[in-house]
């Protein structure tokens, strides 16, 4: 073997692109889950899903009393102002000529 | 490696430890493991190479042309082959110089390792290397 040969490999493989995968391996996250489960680790997942969906209804609800509130203030001021309205018409017709 | 090592052994984490201790504790053991097996770096024998590598072997030994395009892959896996017997730092220096195209100025300027050094270090991976070569040439040959 001489250099030159040891040189051709080099450049031979520095011409070749590194493929190195860019997605999880198929059947990774299942396996994950699977050895967790095994491993007694479900209750846990299981606790923290109920956590999740707990604080997102207590989210979904907290965010709909507050649309709902801010619609109804929202109509109160709207009809103020038609009644205001309502009313310097009726004066400005009665004091005007 | 270690996200892998930390799921296969969350059934041994009792909560007494804070996660981060537990963690770090699985990221040092696995780098202190594999620092430990790149030591032993045993001889590359011929069994351990596919048939495509084997025929690069070949190839390098009873012809002067370049290796064909189809060769490249099978060349960079034989290249990495290579290099797991030689030492880390004379690893850094082979990739660096012939597989990434680097300077020595370049590995200068990374590594902070002297001009002499590297070439030195070059040196003796490249004969190293083409002693594993030469080995597994005369295997696939006899």
């Amino acid at each position: 073997m001489k250099d030159v040969d040891l040189d051709r490999l080099l450049r031979s493989a520095a011409r070749a692109k590194e493929e190195t995968p860019v997605e999880m391996p198929f059947g990774f996250d299942t396996r994950v889950v699977a050895l967790s489960r095994r491993n007694g680790n479900g209750a846990l997942f299981g606790a923290l899903l109920r956590r999740v969906a707990f604080v997102a209804t207590a989210v979904i609800v907290l965010a709909s009393a507050g649309a709902y509130f801010e619609f109804n203030r929202n109509g109160d001021v709207i009809t103020a102002g038609n009644e205001f309205a309502i009313a310097d018409s009726a004066i400005q017709d009665e004091v005007l000529p | 490696m270690i996200f892998i090592k930390i799921f296969q052994r969350l059934y041994q984490f009792s909560g007494k430890v804070p996660l981060e201790h537990w963690v770090s504790r699985i990221a040092v053991n696995t780098c202190l493991n594999q620092i430990e097996s790149e030591k032993v770096r045993p001889e590359l024998r011929q069994a351990d190479l596919s048939e495509e590598e084997q025929a690069v072997v070949e190839n390098l030994a009873v012809s002067s042309e370049e290796l064909a395009p189809d060769r490249q892959l099978t060349s960079r896996q034989l290249v990495e082959h290579l290099l797991q017997m030689l030492k880390p730092i004379e690893r850094v220096v082979i990739d660096l110089l012939y597989l990434q195209g680097r300077s020595v100025e370049e590995i200068h300027k990374i590594t902070g390792m002297s001009v002499a050094a590297i070439k030195v270090r070059a040196f003796r991976a490249r004969q190293r290397m083409k002693a594993q070569l030469e080995k597994i040439g005369a295997q696939t040959t006899s």
